[in-house]
């Protein structure tokens, strides 16, 4: 093979020569001329958004169709969003119209540019699962605990446990992200932990400022002999410094390779995607060809005054997406990087008595860009009644009809996982008929 | 040779379960690999293959023929052997000829060896038998002779060598204490010292040099008597030796024993002080403060972690007097193990507390923190600030911690006016040693956290498309009591036959509590009187309680966790009384919150055992009290558990440093008592903006396992490969004064008293790491800091490598 600039990362990561080899890019002159020998084509990354506290799916997107939008209205009373401010969804031949929420105004023109896709009714279920066996235990379904710990857990393990699905499929990536761990995250989640794969942390700056080159030495010395030290906590903080002190010197590297010039909001999210976009822009830097991203959003624990506090974390999340999706258009990426979300749970469609909602279950979900073949709604969106087959308890709780097994599946089908290692990182998947068809 | 053969057979044994049946028959063929089966193997023909030909067509091995040690040679074949002595007691390093006879006649050209694996001792061809130098391991050994397939054997027992002394260096002693080295023979790693008859410290080096730590006794007149002791087997002492003590030092010493820390000491010369003295302690000058005739005070600094005794001189130009040793006091508990509480009580090492507790001991300063008042708060400094002047200097440190701790798991979200967040950190520093039914009350009644959880203004609900706000309900549950799972008495989790965990509760019950918690309405709102410093909005951040508006309250029955009634009609303080009841009586109430308290104060992953013997404490304070605070924190610290780190730290110790511990333990290390607000909002910078809880979910979660690992580690969630080398920024930014608002404390302890590098890794070896830094960190320090000329920038970087390391990172 020849031994081009990434073929070399590559040997170093696999054969754990990568501190030597990784000195080239601390100097950035160094990885420009570098970066002439070989540039992946064949990118692809996908940018995790977790919008915490649990976002109200109902009123993200809400059925226009005339019969339905009153049934939502009647039963939604002081939280209905009127239908003339919803921004109408095109629909495909027959199908029922929907609108979203008005905050989201870059999403819908993705949509509507057939550039996203909304997933309906999703949440964590094992398997196909009827309202009977939830009412007889509903132990069972840890789903239905409505838990924001386990709702969080249940999603960003895709219904495992100890592991996220991130850093289960990024165990398969490795090999293919360069100098840096194959996830690279914003937060702390579950999502990032994978058999094998630890993210590598990102944030909106440097890590660097004060530090002298000698006393970083040091402290990468003195970390590097205690990740052996006879204490389990100590080996295991060290082990991460001894990363960090490698790691934040590259992600500083790539992240200031290229100048990207779309401007985004001055959010912390909205700067968490600009770093991303950076990042995506520098990752010959990295050598990397596969990239998983996680990211979270939040503000959606709308227990009281849900209409203002949705809006503006709705916003918030459209802006960081817009500005995201024509950043990607600046560097001619689109194509290659898929976004999708995932929250805690849904809310019950039924208001509480302090102009909020509580926690529920199945929920509807974005994928955008990527490629994919947008502008439909995959699955059924739950019809508007109370007490019906798919609410579990009266107040508009929804049982999933899809499982978060069969998005996430998908994202890792369209990331190039075949199908023994799909069926290897989503245990749950030979439950279900098939994953979502992005394609 | 059958010893070979059978070695072989008995490796292959090991590494292939499927041939054990064949190998075992032949490992027990073989007499060698098992002294005890010599008996059974006796009867055996013995007979087939010489051991040079190695014939083993018939399964067996060619075995010798085996007699008993000097005994009758019952079965086997040939004359019977017997060897003399057959018994022999041997002292370390002896020799001893064996004899080998048949029907009274000498035996030659037999073969001896000795028995073992490995080998103890040697046997020559002729018999003579080298004990070895050392009795290590088993005291005993066989040895044996062979001829012609027959076999004799003798036991012999070890014993310890006789040891002597041939000098010491020095020849002779002061008044002072001495390391004295001991020349001789027969030293081993078991034998003492003992001056005139007493037992003194000593080291052993090799078998002919010991080290021990003399002081003469005050009566001694012109010599003492040096022995050394071996131990049993064979107990034996050397010959003493006389050695002399010059003659008493010409002055006195008050006190005749001094404390660590500042001291200041009078030598008495009646023969008078000239012009040129000045007093010397372990060879250090210290400054003489006044001088008179007859005497001369001085005054010096005594490391607090020092022992024994220190050697005092007058010194004048013509040379030093005669020593005099002067003894430190004992304290009640070493410097170390009182760092080490210091650190789990007092967020560190504040050097007035270490000192403290090695005074009274470790249950009397619990005692006496568990006995403070709460401290108050001045309304004219920011409340965090004086939080951190709190646990700097304060006399109620342990209830600022013990507050800490429940602010983690039951977080306030104190917005942005500061003085909001102190009536609730007012409440758990006075309610932190009272009882656990009490902290429930305070977490459903204080404005501050009920406000993050929409208690208010939750309602009963006449309007059947709305209903009661569930989240204070859930969340009481969840994070402030109970857990999401069921948990045994040790804090394990209750698994089911599939081992799945069982849910705590189900939304049956968060239904029936957020009914339960409707009815309540701000304090202040119609309230005429109201604290105007905590008024915000017409809400009363300071007021005791919520006030109850039983027309809001729903009055339907209610059930909890499937059991506990709440009849109807009852008001919303009843039905919150004896619903908070049902909490604080709820079985997973003991392990849930003793387990989170544990790993507050102790380490992260407690042992099942450790966690059920508090669970008893929590369930029971041995008065038939259920959760007093006051006993669980005592029994949470004093547990044998906690103290066995005092002597040498577990593989599974320890606690990672969240961010506001990182921060105050190095500002207790560099005595920083001097600030203004800017501290307050460092620990933000690390993700942890204390008392201004992002979410009602605190700051991380008691569960929490580092990735890719089975290690629970709450703080490590604050941890990634951005906040570590931040952390680094930050804590330089610190011990250097860079970052705002931390000024440099040259008058501290640690900057006063060890102005040299190796001085200073000392003290923080002992002040951070209660004597145990590792050896490679020491090297790494005083390696950097050579490689630095600026004697400030040296010692400042030997601080801040010892902060920053992850040896320290993991409080243990």
């Amino acid at each position: 093979m020849t031994l081009s600039r990434r073929n070399v990362l590559k040997f170093g990561a696999q054969f754990g020569v990568a501190a030597s080899t990784s000195m080239l890019w601390f100097n950035p002159i160094s990885a420009r001329a570098l970066e002439q020998a070989s540039v992946g084509t064949d990118y692809k990354a996908i940018v995790v958004i977790t919008m915490t506290g649990g976002n109200d799916g109902n009123n993200t997107i809400v059925p226009l169709d005339a019969a339905e939008y009153a049934r939502y209205a009647s039963l939604r009373t002081s939280l209905a969003l009127p239908a003339s401010s919803l921004i109408p969804l095109a629909s495909v031949g027959g199908e029922a119209s929907f609108g979203l929420h008005p905050a989201l105004v870059n999403v819908a023109a993705l949509y509507n540019s057939r550039r996203a896709v909304i997933v309906a009714n999703i949440g964590p279920i094992a398997r196909p699962t009827t309202k009977a066996e939830v009412l007889a235990d509903y132990t069972k379904f840890p789903g239905a605990s409505l838990s924001h710990s386990i709702g969080i857990q249940q999603w960003e393990s895709a219904q495992t446990q100890t592991t996220g699905w991130g850093g289960r499929v990024a165990d398969y990536l490795a090999p293919r992200s360069g100098s840096v761990a194959p996830v690279l995250s914003s937060a702390n989640s579950l999502f990032n932990v994978g058999k094998s794969v630890q993210a590598t942390a990102v944030q909106n700056g440097s890590a660097f400022t004060a530090l002298s080159p000698a006393l970083n030495s040091v402290i990468a010395q003195i970390a590097q002999s205690e990740t052996s030290s006879n204490n389990l906590l100590t080996q295991q903080v060290a082990a991460v410094r001894a990363r960090a002190m490698r790691d934040q010197q590259a992600l500083d590297a790539a992240a200031s390779y290229r100048v990207v010039r779309t401007s985004f909001g001055t959010s912390k999210f909205s700067q968490s995607m600009k770093k991303i976009a950076a990042l995506v822009a520098g990752r010959s830097v990295l050598g990397a060809d596969r990239q998983i991203f996680y990211v979270q959003q939040g503000g959606y624990d709308t227990h009281v005054n849900q209409l203002a506090g949705q809006s503006g974390s709705l916003a918030d999340l459209d802006s960081g997406v817009g500005s995201f999706f024509s950043a990607l258009d600046e560097i001619g990426m689109s194509d290659n990087v898929l976004v999708c979300t995932h929250s805690d749970f849904c809310r019950t469609l039924q208001a509480n008595i302090t102009g909020g909602t509580d926690h529920a279950w199945g929920n509807h979900h974005f994928i955008l860009g990527g490629g994919s073949r947008g502008g439909r709604i995959i699955g059924e969106m739950p019809p508007m009644e109370l007490n019906g087959t798919l609410d579990v308890n009266g107040i508009g709780i929804w049982l999933p009809t899809q499982s978060v097994t069969q998005m996430t599946a998908g994202i890792g089908g369209w990331l190039g996982l075949s199908p023994a290692q799909l069926a290897d990182v989503f245990p749950d998947l030979r439950n279900f008929p098939s994953a979502i068809q992005l394609s | 040779m059958p010893l070979n053969y059978c070695l072989t057979a008995r490796r292959v044994h090991r590494f292939f379960g499927t041939v054990v049946m064949v190998l075992a028959f032949l490992a027990s063929g073989c007499g060698l690999s098992n002294p005890s089966s010599a008996s059974a193997t006796t009867g055996t023909s013995g007979t087939t293959g010489s051991g040079s030909t190695g014939s083993t067509s018939t399964g067996t091995t060619g075995t010798p023929g085996t007699t008993g040690s000097g005994s009758t040679g019952t079965s086997s074949v040939g004359p019977v052997i017997t060897l003399s002595p057959a018994f022999a007691m041997i002292r370390a390093g002896a020799t001893v000829i064996f004899h080998a006879s048949a029907a009274g006649q000498p035996l030659l050209l037999g073969t001896w060896s000795v028995d073992g694996s490995p080998v103890t001792g040697a046997i020559n061809q002729d018999g003579t038998y080298i004990a070895p130098s050392t009795v290590q391991g088993t005291a005993s050994t066989v040895v044996r002779f062979t001829k012609n397939n027959n076999l004799a054997t003798a036991s012999i027992s070890l014993l310890n060598p006789v040891p002597s002394i041939l000098s010491t260096l020095p020849s002779k002693l002061t008044w002072a204490k001495t390391i004295l080295i001991i020349r001789g023979s027969g030293f081993i790693a078991d034998s003492s010292v003992t001056l005139n008859g007493l037992h003194v410290a000593s080291t052993f080096v090799d078998s002919t040099h010991l080290s021990a730590s003399i002081t003469p006794p005050s009566s001694t007149t012109s010599s003492v008597s040096l022995q050394v002791i071996n131990p049993a087997p064979g107990t034996a002492s050397s010959d003493p030796l006389l050695i002399p003590v010059s003659g008493p030092p010409d002055f006195s010493v008050s006190p005749t024993e001094i404390s660590g820390g500042d001291f200041s000491v009078t030598l008495t010369r009646p023969s008078g002080i000239s012009s040129d003295m000045v007093i010397k302690v372990d060879g250090v000058t210290i400054r003489t403060s006044s001088t008179s005739p007859k005497s001369i005070t001085a005054s010096g600094y005594l490391a607090p972690w020092l022992t024994g005794s220190l050697n005092v001189v007058l010194s004048a130009s013509s040379g030093d007097s005669n020593p005099i040793a002067l003894p430190i006091t004992p304290t009640a508990v070493s410097y170390d193990a009182a760092a080490r509480l210091a650190a789990q009580t007092v967020f560190g090492p504040r050097e007035d507390v270490i000192v403290h507790i090695q005074q009274v001991g470790m249950k009397a300063f619990i005692n006496e923190q568990l006995a403070t008042t709460p401290d108050t708060y001045p309304l004219t400094e920011q409340p965090r600030t004086h939080f951190l002047r709190l646990v700097g200097s304060g006399n109620a440190a342990l209830r600022q911690r013990t507050a800490w701790a429940i602010q983690t798991f039951i977080p306030e979200q104190a917005f942005s006016w500061a003085m909001s967040a102190l009536p609730w950190e007012r409440l758990l520093e006075a309610h932190a040693f009272g009882s656990y039914r009490q902290i429930l009350n305070d977490a459903a009644t204080n404005p501050i956290v009920v406000s993050s959880l929409n208690l208010v203004p939750n309602n009963a609900s006449s309007d059947p498309t709305v209903h009661p706000n569930e989240n204070f309900a859930r969340e009481l549950m969840q994070l402030f009591s109970l857990g999401t799972v069921l948990l045994n008495e040790d804090g394990t989790p209750q698994l089911d036959s599939s081992g799945n965990p069982t849910p705590t509760y189900g939304q049956d019950t968060v239904v029936n509590l957020s009914r339960v918690f409707t009815g309540w309405e701000w304090p202040g709102s119609w309230e005429i009187v109201q604290d105007p410093v905590f008024t915000n909005g017409g809400v009363d951040y300071s007021a005791k309680d919520l006030m109850d508006n039983e027309f809001f309250h729903d009055r339907g029955a209610k059930v909890l966790f499937g059991k506990v009634l709440l009849p109807a009609g009852q008001t919303a303080t009843q039905d919150r009384q004896q619903a908070l009841d049902a909490i604080f009586m709820h079985p997973n109430l003991p392990p849930f919150i003793s387990r989170i308290l544990i790993q507050r104060l102790v380490k992260s992953q407690p042992s099942p055992a450790y966690v059920k013997r508090i669970v008893q404490i929590f369930k029971d304070n041995g008065s038939g009290v259920r959760g007093d605070l006051s006993a669980v924190i005592a029994a949470i610290l004093l547990d044998k558990e906690a103290r066995a780190g005092d002597v040498m730290n577990a593989a599974d110790d320890g606690f990672v440093q969240d961010p506001l511990y990182a921060q105050i333990s190095a500002m207790q290390l560099l005595g920083i008592k001097s600030y203004d607000d800017q501290p307050t909002y460092l620990a933000g910078l690390l993700n942890e903006n204390w008392w201004g809880s992002p979410s009602p979910f605190g700051y991380f979660s008691p569960s929490y396992v580092i990735p890719g690992t089975r290690l629970n580690s709450p703080e490590f969630q604050l941890i990634d490969n951005v906040t570590l080398v931040q952390r680094s920024q930050l804590l330089w930014g610190i011990v250097t004064a860079a970052q705002l608002g931390f000024p440099l404390t040259p008058e501290s302890t640690i900057y006063s008293h060890f102005t040299t590098v190796p001085t200073m890794v000392d003290a923080l070896n002992h002040m951070l790491y209660h004597g145990q830094m590792p050896e490679s960190l020491k090297v790494s320090i005083l390696t950097y800091c050579a490689s630095i000329s600026d004697p400030k920038l040296q010692l400042e970087s030997a601080v801040f490598l010892a902060l920053n390391s992850d040896d320290y990172t993991v409080i243990k």
